[in-house]
């Protein structure tokens, strides 16, 4: 076959080639169109959400330890200030156990918190 | 407002446009109704596949509106948004893997693409046939350059390759087919 006879083929024939029917299916395409616009509309609004959920959750790991370093820390400056205040007690009332058994206690406590301290600090 | 009252509501498809841009969705309508048609043809017309076909419709005006922001009116909307159209059917054709299915024997031809049955319709479809046999990127220059009448340079600019290789691939393509339907040679004047 010469070119000349593809041509006239071609010409002939050429736009019945997967000629699309009748009816075309266009009013169904385009709400789906908008269905995937809309949807599309919203991605922004659900990254930003998925993101700040996410930066809550790191904070939330991170912040979790320093906070608890904090209020350790406030603890044992309350108790100190509660020891010196027993150490007056006591000196002012040498022979009253109630102050000599509460200063014990508070002083094991003191140590207690300042190791507690110690390790969340390493921790972080 | 049916879709021709809201196309006379603009005074030019450049107000159109940049009403679509603006999101409003009568504009948007309006496009696509002006549009959906030829494009769905053409999807058609290169898959052969209805279901296909009405996919790619779906995503080209997707592409489309979502990148209307970038027409900047160095070609007319109707040659951009072809340029889109294009580009999605073919990445279509080839992430769907369809061309298997493609691959028809001529004796199998059967009822692919006739639409009516007409006197010298086995001359039909050998041809159709054979274009169907064609390896997909020769069709797809085919399909554009010969059926739809595109120019080898806008061919080159919606497949991303050089017109050089547009050419070259319809000239392949017409080769093949002179081979696979020598055959009517005899039956056709010269």
């Amino acid at each position: 076959m010469n070119d000349k006879q593809l041509d006239h083929l071609i010409e002939r024939y050429g736009q019945g080639y997967n000629h699309a029917p009748d009816g075309l299916p266009i009013a169904s395409i385009l709400e789906k169109v908008h269905q995937r616009l809309e949807r599309r509309r919203y991605w922004p609004a659900i990254a930003a959400l998925a993101a700040a959920a996410v930066i809550v959750i790191i904070a939330s790991m991170t912040l979790r330890p320093r906070t608890e370093v904090i209020q350790a820390t406030q603890a044992n400056a309350a108790l100190e200030s509660a020891i010196e205040a027993a150490e007056k007690a006591v000196r002012v009332n040498p022979d009253d156990p109630y102050f000599v058994k509460h200063l014990s206690a508070m002083k094991e406590n003191a140590a207690e918190f300042e190791k507690i301290s110690t390790r969340l600090s390493r921790s972080l | 407002m049916n879709a021709r009252a809201v196309e006379t509501s603009y005074s030019d498809e450049g107000d159109l446009v940049a009403a679509a841009i603006r999101n409003e969705r009568r504009a948007q309508d309006a496009l696509y109704n002006r549009y959906a048609g030829g494009i769905y043809r053409l999807a058609h017309r290169m898959t052969g596949d209805p279901d296909l076909a009405s996919d790619l419709t779906q995503d080209t005006f997707i592409r489309g509106f979502r990148s209307l922001a970038t027409f900047r009116h160095e070609s007319t909307f109707h040659t951009w948004l072809y340029r889109i159209a294009v580009s999605v059917i073919v990445s279509g054709l080839r992430s769907r893997k369809r061309k298997e299915a493609r691959h028809v024997p001529l004796e199998m031809a059967g009822a692919i693409g006739a639409t009516h049955v007409h006197a010298d319709e086995p001359v039909r479809r050998k041809l159709y046939a054979a274009i169907d046999a064609l390896p997909p990127g020769y069709r797809t220059v085919f399909v554009l350059h010969e059926i739809e009448g595109f120019s080898h340079a806008e061919i080159a600019r919606s497949l991303g390759v050089s017109e050089s290789t547009s050419q070259g691939q319809l000239f392949r393509a017409r080769a093949k087919l002179r081979e696979s339907l020598s055959s009517l040679a005899g039956e056709l004047r010269s």
